[in-house]
């Protein structure tokens, strides 16, 4: 209390001069003066747009290739026609990175969204009601939070036969605890606070004191995790993918599994590695800004 | 308020917690304000002012005891009957800001209590928060910002607004301007003087040091370790603090005659106030009292008797200390 008392004397004395606006707002301006931020923002938009517009965007087909041009110890390289080069199936290397933008961000979204939104709800009973509810669902998402997540991604998958939708609800499930503690964390520290007795003392009633004051005030932190979740989500879906356990159609193009089929040419195709290996990299670096830039903005602890 | 106890269960085990002891935060306080009068209550950080404060308007469950409210027993209320009886008996809290939800423009905060009250709803609300920020001495303009924008004075009158907007009868006020500057504490105090005469309110005005609420209140409780240890009218317990520890509060505070400034003597306390989880035996101040006796202090609990015509005291001694028999020890009074 006495930390949170004095943190907040701080900060009154940090912003008793007249900034226009929300704190949202303040956040947002913030992050728009943030090289970081912007940074990443503009490779998660590329990424995006990538992804989107695949099909303008491919010069190629990304599925029909010729074989006729590939030996084990020969694949072309970078060319006018093929700017990437062609893959092991004698496929335009650069279309099928594009497509493989769809199967990440795909995967991403989906599984994230559906990992968070579980796992927010369990957050918000638990930190919302309190007592034995809370005891037992917090001790259920301790028991999902002992399995490493990637190893649950793959008996998930594995269990589930290998498939774009299996991986999605691997990726969802490692999610839930990860947002259902962070949501009731966030939750109970603000349940404590002064606004909140406040609303008690004037005789606000408790499902709306947690929903209109509580809830709301939590978000910020599950934002900026739900920025770096999604990094983690494309890495933990080229992960499973490049084990085999991805899309059920090998001809799909997905970036960790491209990395996996170009095992034996690492001699003669290096390339191969190469691209798909870097596209992942930009994508999770993006989310990875962007979500450290969001930790600072909305955390007055962090902001100098 | 008759017997009012709040103890803070300690609680341990990893699965299944179990209490284990108990923070006496308040420990056995009876206390009476009457309509209309300021009621200051006074004490060191941590003996318990807050958890009073808060148990009396029922925001922490009492573990004993009674408060009554106009007739009403408030610690027994039903929850439907305790929250529309919030509606007439508010807080105002230390922290101005954290007592106000920053995602929430001062209209909002204002009209929030109307809504939940069904007071007022839609334009009328709008009015009335208006008409509040008058009260409090607040531009309208005030209405859309929200509270990380105003100074911290400007904050505590968004915060008093908010109390008053249902009209209530009693005001907790906590330490309502110890976070704030020197320099706009009195503004505040005013502020709470003037709404008291114009709306016929009655204050609990709690405090960490005697000055701020000389002025305000008709009584002054001083609080130590869980305990009002000393009771009077306020003016008589500013000339005679006749508990040891008020006397020792009494000292600290600065009197503008230089010269009685330089005669007087100083008491300084030494040590920490003592865990409330474990309470000093005997008296509660026996551990850094500079009147200990060795007789009764340590092992008989002192009663809080009437001395004089609403004067109360918890100490064995108070009458050979007021007559001067009782000096505070030597080690207890440098310079
Ligand atoms: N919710 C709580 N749980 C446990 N202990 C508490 C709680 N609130 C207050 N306390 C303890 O009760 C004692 C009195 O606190 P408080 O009423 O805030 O004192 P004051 O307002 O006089 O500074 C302190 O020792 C504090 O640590
Ligand atoms: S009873 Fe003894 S220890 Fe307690 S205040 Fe009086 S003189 Fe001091
Ligand atoms: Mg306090």
């Amino acid at each position: 209390m006495s930390i949170a008392e004095s943190e907040a004397r701080l900060l009154s004395t940090e912003h008793t001069g007249d900034i226009a606006g929300s704190r949202m707002r303040e956040a947002f301006r913030q992050l728009r003066r943030n090289p970081v931020a912007i940074l990443g923002a503009a490779l998660i938009t590329l990424f995006v747009v990538v992804a989107v517009f695949a099909p303008w965007l491919a010069p190629h087909s990304p599925t029909a290739g010729d074989l006729s041009q590939i030996t084990l110890s020969h694949v072309p390289g970078p060319s006018a026609e093929h700017p990437l080069g062609l893959d092991t199936q004698g496929r335009d290397e650069l279309s099928r990175i594009i497509y493989g933008a769809r199967a990440s961000l795909l995967i991403g979204v989906v599984s994230l969204s559906l990992g968070a939104l579980v796992g927010m709800l369990i957050g918000a009973l638990a930190g919302g009601l309190g007592g034995w509810v809370d005891s037992l669902l917090m001790r259920l998402m301790d028991i999902m939070l002992a399995v490493p997540g990637l190893l649950f991604a793959i008996a998930v998958a594995a269990v589930l036969q290998p498939s774009l939708r299996s991986v999605m609800i691997a990726i969802a499930v490692v999610n839930v605890p990860v947002f259902a503690r962070l949501l009731r964390a966030s939750m109970i520290g603000q349940r404590h606070s002064d606004y909140v007795l406040a609303a008690r003392s004037i005789g606000v009633r408790r499902w709306r004191i947690i929903v209109g004051h509580v809830l709301p005030n939590s978000l910020a932190p599950v934002i900026v995790q739900g920025t770096l979740s999604l990094a983690t989500a494309i890495i933990d879906a080229a992960g499973l993918a490049f084990l085999g356990l991805g899309s059920a159609d090998p001809s799909v193009p997905e970036w960790g599994r491209m990395l996996a089929d170009t095992q034996q040419y690492l001699q003669s195709a290096p390339q191969l590695a190469l691209f798909p290996g870097l596209a992942i990299v930009v994508s999770v670096l993006g989310f990875n800004l962007l979500g450290d830039a969001l930790r600072e903005a909305l955390d007055p602890k962090l902001r100098r | 308020m008759r017997g009012l106890e709040v103890h803070f269960p300690i609680r341990k085990g990893v699965l299944l917690e179990r209490p284990v002891g108990a923070v006496r935060a308040v420990d056995g306080v009876d206390l009476d304000v009457e309509r209309g009068t300021t009621f200051g209550l006074v004490g060191e950080s941590g003996c318990g002012k807050s958890t009073l404060g808060r148990a009396i308007l029922r925001l922490v469950e009492p573990t004993a005891g009674t408060v009554r409210f106009d007739g009403i027993d408030v610690a027994s209320l039903r929850p439907e009957p305790l929250r529309r009886l919030r509606a007439r008996m508010q807080m105002v809290f230390q922290d101005p800001l954290s007592s106000l939800d920053p995602r929430q423009n001062v209209e909002s905060i204002l009209v929030e209590p109307l809504r939940t009250h069904r007071v007022a709803t839609g334009k009328d609300a709008r009015r009335r928060a208006r008409e509040l920020l008058d009260v409090v001495g607040l531009p309208a303009a005030a209405a859309a910002r929200y509270p990380h924008e105003f100074s911290g004075g400007q904050r505590q009158r968004i915060g008093i607004a908010r109390a008053l907007a249902l009209n209530p009868e009693l005001i907790v006020a906590d330490e309502p301007v110890s976070a704030l500057d020197v320099s706009i504490q009195a503004q505040v105090v005013n502020l709470l003087e003037e709404l008291q005469k114009e709306f016929g309110l009655t204050y609990l005005v709690i405090a960490h040091d005697l000055a701020v609420v000389r002025h305000i209140s008709e009584t002054i409780g001083v609080m130590y370790l869980g305990r009002i240890v000393e009771q009077a009218p306020s003016d008589e317990l500013y000339a005679t603090p006749r508990h040891p520890y008020t006397i020792a509060l009494m000292s600290a505070v600065p009197i503008p005659d230089p010269e009685v400034e330089d005669r007087r003597e100083r008491i300084l306390l030494r040590g920490d106030l003592p865990s409330p989880a474990n309470p000093p035996s005997g008296c509660r101040f026996h551990t850094r009292c500079p009147f200990r006796q060795p007789t009764r202090c340590h092992d008989e609990d002192p009663a809080l008797r009437e001395l004089g015509p609403g004067h109360a005291v918890a100490c064995h001694w108070a009458e050979q200390v007021a007559t001067g028999e009782i000096r505070p020890h030597p080690t207890a009074v440098p310079s």
